[in-house]
């Protein structure tokens, strides 16, 4: 059954695409699908294609891993919209730029901006889209047990076969229809989780001390995995054990210990869950508490979340695959009705992950165990509900997943692609299938490389790099005639630059604790404001280059509709 | 020549010539020189008789009436934006700390689960849409308004 539903989102959005080759006639069409999109429509294609792997896994994931502190991540990525719509919404789309290189080229006259914007285009969706196939990779896994790779090869390579074919079009009716998918596979399980609720189960997860097998448990592990033992708990063994091979029953005293790949272990009733190392919130007041120290900031959680806010919030505009889908709305007015509808149907979808997070910490602890809290989406509703009803949950939820890494992966390989091809290449048809080829197979072969990384991890990195480049250049570029081409280049290289180069220290591993790794982890909350700063001062410093009819671009930017001056195209 | 103007198809359409060839990176004119503005049609034969006329084309022409008017739709656009965000940024700002400040919301709890999760996992969801609502409702009404001022000079 999980077989057949994959395969029907799978088919519906390649049909979709086949239908888009036909009437994708003109590069324009391949692009940004033309422009006869209605707002309704618009604003579901916009959010399929925002509701990534992180929000359809990721997040009930971090939640059941780190608890309370970690419900600020749909927030963010809900109030990024917020955001898009007060600052850059209805004048981005009135001045007609498709693109954000094409926004800064045109807003600046300059060709050296359009080219580092292009970079950082590749950039941050190359960041977003390996955790994408990350998730392909763990869906796999977890619905047919297949290695890691192989669900990062063959989604990769049907996803880039498909933009090459298809282009746009394709993409847009597809992530239409693949929000309904999403919010429907994310919604009825939680649904049945909720309606499955005894008395006093939910005060046992407000209450318990540690999460504890409810019943006689068997955990495999999938790879290999440190966790800790608090207590001597007995259990029954199969497979290598700190590099040895063991089976019978022992017991396992207080201590680190190491499970090789495909470990079997048996809990009974009752005994607490051993916690894969670093992975999870071990106490129960801890997780159901604010500021618990529980994100990744750990011992700087206000720090955390500030910074968290800073990146999610501003981020989301500087999202390559994000904006050029606003750019088709026919004017400025409907792209700020189609914002708000946006912002509407996320925020039904994510009441959702957030129950699954908090039940998963109850019926499946053994994912802690095993340090796949990322998979409690997946494996949850098949562990609550037993035959048929179990198997269509978990086929439900499997297709939702494959929906959500396919739409923002599509999209991104749309953005990447349609910027290499743009900058690089000779803009034809031909160009942009050999550089969503190219695109692709240089994410497939980076994904391989992620698995460490939790998916909502290096989403939120995505997000910090956008806001301390796009973000900054976005806003003073629509709201301040004073922005020059100097200020622009300085500010994205030093924001984009210094955010970049934090995150590549974190991903070393090379700190730990205090506040130089908290304040690396989650760089926003300092990059951003740098950013704004130096544009803002080099600008003033290189007056004398303002563009000189900034005017003119500030007035097709900003003047309404209902004036009837001409639209731009 | 910019990148993407060969790739529009409505471009060539002279109803929809924008003003400003957005991604030009064709020298400008120098300032004190009268701009050459690119006009479409439909601009040009706007109200030819009877009120408006003047100011439209003081707009789209950059005169100093057309830069007063447009200065004063950013700043109150940019006002309202920034009331909005002042609203949203206390309160979201400000929820992490109420939410460790005040203890008795991990202590009430609604249908077994407490406030403090009711509170971010679900009621800011409505108040992000109602700010935005807000927003919308407020910008489009401004639009009007100037609307009215231009047109009704």
């Amino acid at each position: 059954m999980t077989i057949a539903i994959i395969l029907i989102v799978v088919l519906s959005t390649i049909i979709a695409g086949g239908f888009g080759l036909r009437i994708a006639r003109t590069t324009s069409d391949f692009l940004v699908a033309s422009r006869s999109i209605r707002p309704a429509w618009n604003a579901s294609a916009i959010s399929g294609e925002y509701l990534s792997a992180a929000s359809f896994l990721g997040v009930a994931g971090l939640i059941m891993a780190y608890g309370f502190d970690m419900l600020w991540y749909p927030v963010g990525y809900t109030a990024g919209y917020l955001m898009l719509l007060l600052l850059v919404a209805a004048p981005l789309r009135r001045c007609g730029a498709y693109t954000i290189p094409d926004f800064a080229e045109g807003r600046l006259d300059s060709a050296a901006i359009r080219r580092i914007a292009t970079a950082f285009v590749v950039l941050i969706g190359l960041f977003y889209l390996l955790p994408q196939l990350k998730g392909a990779g763990i869906t796999l896994q977890a619905a047919f047990g297949t290695p890691y790779w192989v669900g990062v090869v063959a989604v990769g390579a049907m996803l880039t076969a498909n933009i090459a074919l298809g282009g746009m079009k394709s993409v847009t009716l597809a992530q239409a229809f693949l929000y309904w998918v999403k919010l429907t596979a994310i919604a009825v399980p939680a649904i049945f989780l909720v309606l499955h609720l005894r008395a006093g189960d939910l005060h046992r997860l407000d209450t318990k001390g540690r999460p504890e097998f409810e019943r006689t448990t068997v955990v495999t592990f999938p790879q290999s995995t440190s966790f800790t033992v608090d207590r001597p708990t007995p259990v029954k063994i199969h497979g290598t054990l700190n590099n040895r091979d063991l089976n019978g029953t022992m017991t396992l005293e207080r201590g680190q210990y190491r499970a090789g790949g495909g470990l079997q272990l048996t809990f009974t009733k009752g005994e607490l869950v051993p916690i894969a190392t670093g992975t999870a919130t071990s106490s129960t007041l801890a997780w159901n508490s604010p500021l618990s120290s529980a994100g990744e900031g750990r011992g700087h959680p206000l720090f955390f979340i500030y910074s968290l806010m800073l990146a999610t919030f501003l981020g989301t505009m500087g999202l390559p695959h994000i904006l050029v889908r606003f750019y088709t709305n026919p004017n400025g007015r409907d792209a700020r009705r189609t914002t708000l509808v946006v912002l509407a149907l996320i925020g039904i979808f994510y009441l959702f992950p957030s129950i699954i997070g908090a039940l998963g910490r109850l019926w499946v602890p053994q994912l802690y165990l095993t340090g796949q809290t990322d998979a409690v989406v997946l494996d949850l509703p098949g562990a609550v509900f037993h035959g048929l009803l179990g198997q269509a949950a978990t086929a439900l939820v499997a297709g939702g997943a494959f929906a959500a890494f396919m739409s923002t992966s599509s999209g991104l390989l749309v953005s990447i692609s349609g910027a290499l091809s743009h900058d690089l290449l000779r803009r034809t048809v031909v160009d942009f299938r050999k550089a969503a080829v190219l695109a692709g197979i240089v994410a497939i072969l980076l994904a391989l490389r992620v698995y460490a990384f939790d998916i909502n991890v290096l989403v939120g990195w995505a997000f910090a790099i956008a806001a301390s480049s796009f973000c900054p250049l976005l806003v003073l570029g629509i709201w301040w005639r004073g922005l020059t081409p100097h200020g622009a280049i300085a500010g994205l290289i030093v924001g984009g630059g210094l955010s970049s180069a934090a995150i590549a220290v974190t991903m070393t591993g090379a700190l730990h604790g205090g506040w130089p790794a908290a304040l690396l982890a989650q760089p926003a909350a300092w990059s951003v404001p740098i950013s704004f700063v130096t544009m803002i001062g080099v600008s003033l410093a290189t007056a004398s280059k303002v563009p000189a009819n900034v005017s003119l671009k500030m007035l097709t930017m900003h003047a309404p509709e209902t004036l009837g001056l001409p639209i731009a195209p | 020549m910019s990148s993407m103007d060969d790739d529009l198809p409505s471009r060539s359409s002279a109803q929809n010539e924008p003003l400003v060839a957005w991604g030009d990176t064709a020298p400008s004119p120098p300032s004190s020189e009268k701009r050459v503005v690119v006009m479409s049609p439909k601009l040009r034969g706007k109200k030819v008789e009877g009120s408006g006329k003047a100011n439209l084309t003081d707009l789209a022409e950059q005169t100093e009436l057309g830069e007063m008017l447009l200065n004063s739709l950013m700043r109150t656009q940019l006002g309202l934006a920034i009331k909005i965000l002042a609203i949203f940024g206390s309160i979201l700002g400000g929820l992490p700390l109420f939410l460790i400040a005040v203890v008795a919301l991990r202590q009430i709890h609604l249908f077994g689960v407490p406030l403090t999760w009711i509170i971010l996992g679900a009621l800011i969801y409505p108040l992000l849409f109602g700010l935005a609502k807000l927003y919308v409702h407020l910008a489009e009404k401004n639009e009007a308004d100037f609307t009215d001022v231009v047109e009704k000079f």
